[in-house]
């Protein structure tokens, strides 16, 4: 990993991504054996910071440079100044230096508490770079193809649907249907096996496209045995009648190309029941299967990959919610009561289970942008000056960009950055007003006031439940959308009272840690 | 890649083709034929194989890596060794070699990738006879 032969990468990927998150990253490093790169946000503030540090930073590194590779989590620079490494398979070692945290800040503040944050980002990072390869793999193939065959058109959709891993399974349908149309086989079939520690989705799975001569049961498990017992290297392809098991069940020739991950079988395409006058497999078939068995290996890796990063970067992101929360007794457990709240409107005002799901996700970690606002403003007893309001106003944008790098998770920004928005336009960040707003924002600011008003704060007791709502009534159509403030006063609440009373319960613990 | 030494008896047919695909599926249905099939994936490897175990004929693909199926092909016309060795050649659409051309080879026959292999099957065992009887 650490070989000499590398060269210092800060790719353009790289660059915008570390802009994009100025707020948290100061600087971002690459180092390949011999040299050490430093490349600096564009944030003209932050350049400013940096620029005395620059050489005092890079010599910390040089420093620690083996401990970091070896390290596996973040560690420290100095006090104040941790760096995270990300070890890319084939790139040189390539870190972050996030933005320094002096005692006042709000954000965690020692390596161990960074860790989610700096884990996340390079989850992030590694997947932008990445992304997009298994379309440059589309457009090399349907170029190679396109000079012989008229495919080109059923590839390119593939490939577009690639951009789209949310629903894989899905995806392995429409593609099972169009190998049949498109080459005229009888019926078609992609066949995932079963494997527990897929995250893809696909796992386990059996689409088929067109008329099976032999019921599902047979089918699956016929498949399974063959996908199990072949091995790549002698795989047979073309299954005849008289020879082949499974060219017996389907009473026809059947071409079986092999999906792959990692040079394992996972899996296989199979198509049978060629029409027309002739019967059998043509070159044009084969190389077809062979493309698209290609392709699905793609989709499956990449359905794995996106599942483990995105469960994994919420997860992230909801132990920074979590602590920052925890922070501050008064707002102890405000993500999880957001959440759980938001769920509940959502539900009442006729959402489905999907939508429900964004916006609990959009609740637990709508306020993650905290993590750069400094403490002594977010904690602090009493009026904000103008200036502390504006760094409060800052977080739904900083939580924003955290978050907007993450391919399909884009349905979980609109809560993030619109959650202080008002009806009536004279919210932050954007002051769009009405329905401008997107509707996951304008659910949870209703759900954020009722539990900002319903706890106790520095600067005031927490409201009786009566005035609550009544104050929530009252700001239909000035705050709130004036259509959820009716379905909201009408849930019911004693979920929420019981999750009140267990985060009063446990949060001495907490309080304890972080003030150590 | 499996390359047996071809028994007496059945008659020997050489694939060179770079894609996997075309050899699995062209080698599978001659050896359904009943013929000894020896395979090459680039036109040096099927020169090589011409010329060690004189195949009976050879089915090349055209654009392949290190020799070109027709540069092969001219290679084995020039060498006496090889030059009685019919070839049958494999195209994307699009490529036309002039007749001038395909004279300078041992190519007896081109065909259009796709292709259906019942139809490959039949051109080689006609040009097998064809080439027994002359
Ligand atoms: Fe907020």
């Amino acid at each position: 990993m650490q070989g000499s032969l590398h060269k210092p990468l800060i790719d353009q990927a790289t660059q915008t991504f570390v802009n994009r998150c100025a707020e948290l990253v100061l600087a971002v490093w690459s180092y390949d054996g011999r040299s050490l790169l430093l490349q600096e946000t564009d944030d003209t503030q932050t350049r400013e910071h940096l620029a005395p540090h620059a050489d005092q930073l890079a010599q910390a590194i040089r420093i620690k440079i083996d401990e970091l590779v070896k390290a596996g989590r973040p560690i420290e620079l100095a006090p104040g100044q941790p760096a995270a490494w990300v070890a890319d398979e084939q790139g040189p070692t390539l870190g972050f230096i996030m933005t320094p945290v002096p005692n006042e800040r709000g954000a965690p503040q020692t390596a161990e508490q960074l860790a989610p944050v700096i884990k996340a980002l390079a989850w992030n990072l590694n997947d932008l770079r990445k992304s997009d390869n298994s379309l440059f793999a589309v457009e090399d193939l349907a170029e190679q193809l396109g000079k012989s065959y008229e495919n080109i058109t059923l590839l390119y959709s593939i490939g577009r649907s690639m951009r789209s891993i949310a629903e894989p399974v899905r995806l392995a349908q429409d593609i099972c249907e169009q190998i049949r149309l498109t080459q005229g086989f009888g019926w078609s079939a992609v066949r995932f096996i079963a494997n527990d520690m897929d995250a893809s989705g696909l796992s386990d799975t059996c689409v088929t496209s067109g008329e099976m001569p032999c019921d599902d049961v047979l089918f699956n498990k016929a498949t399974h045995q063959l996908i199990t017992e072949q091995h790549d290297k002698h795989w047979r392809k073309l299954l005849q009648v008289g020879q082949d098991e499974l060219a017996d069940l389907m009473r026809c020739e059947v071409i079986v190309e092999p999906i792959l991950h990692d040079e394992h079988v996972i899996g296989a395409v199979i198509a049978g029941g060629k029409t027309g006058p002739d019967s059998e497999a043509t070159s044009g078939d084969t190389q077809l299967l062979d493309a698209i068995a290609g392709f699905l290996g793609a989709l499956h890796e990449n359905a794995a990959r996106f599942t483990e990063q995105k469960n994994m970067f919420i997860g992230s992101l909801e132990a920074v919610s979590t602590a920052l929360d925890a922070k501050d007794r008064y707002t102890h457990g405000h993500s999880e009561r957001v959440a759980w709240l938001g769920t509940q409107l959502a539900e009442a005002v006729g959402l489905d289970a999907e939508e429900v799901e964004r916006i609990r996700i959009s609740g637990l970690v709508h306020d993650v942008g905290k993590i750069g606002v400094p403490e002594a403003v977010l904690c602090k007893a009493g009026r904000l000056t103008d200036d502390e309001f504006d760094q409060i106003k800052k977080h739904p944008r900083i939580g924003y960009n955290i978050l907007k790098g993450i391919p399909n998770i884009d349905d979980v920004l609109d809560g993030v950055l619109y959650h202080h928005e008002r009806w009536d336009g004279r919210g932050y960040p954007t002051r769009l007003a009405g329905e401008a707003i997107p509707l996951y924002g304008r659910i949870l600011a209703v759900a954020d006031t009722f539990d900002a008003m319903s706890s106790t704060r520095s600067y005031r007791q927490a409201m009786p439940r009566e005035k609550v709502l009544k104050e929530i009534a009252n700001c239909a159509g000035s705050q709130f959308d004036p259509s959820l403030t009716d379905p909201f006063i009408n849930l019911d609440f004693s979920a929420y009272d019981a999750m009140v009373a267990r985060h009063q319960g446990d949060s001495e613990q907490p309080a304890k840690d972080l003030a150590a | 890649m499996d390359n047996p030494n071809p028994t007496s008896g059945a008659d020997t047919v050489l694939i060179a083709d770079d894609e996997p695909h075309i050899r699995h599926l062209v080698g599978t249905k001659l050896k359904m034929a009943g013929y000894t099939v020896l395979v090459a994936s680039n036109g040096q490897d099927c020169l090589d194989l011409a010329r060690e175990h004189h195949p009976e004929l050879i089915v090349t693909d055209y654009q392949m890596p290190v020799l070109s199926g027709f540069e092969m092909s001219q290679a084995l016309a020039a060498d006496h060794d090889t030059a009685s060795i019919p070839v049958i050649l494999l195209t994307a659409r699009g490529h036309k070699l002039s007749d001038d051309d395909l004279a300078t080879t041992s190519i007896r026959m081109v065909i259009d990738k796709p292709f259906g292999p019942t139809d490959l099957i039949n051109r080689v065992k006609g040009m097998l006879e064809q080439n027994k009887a002359a």
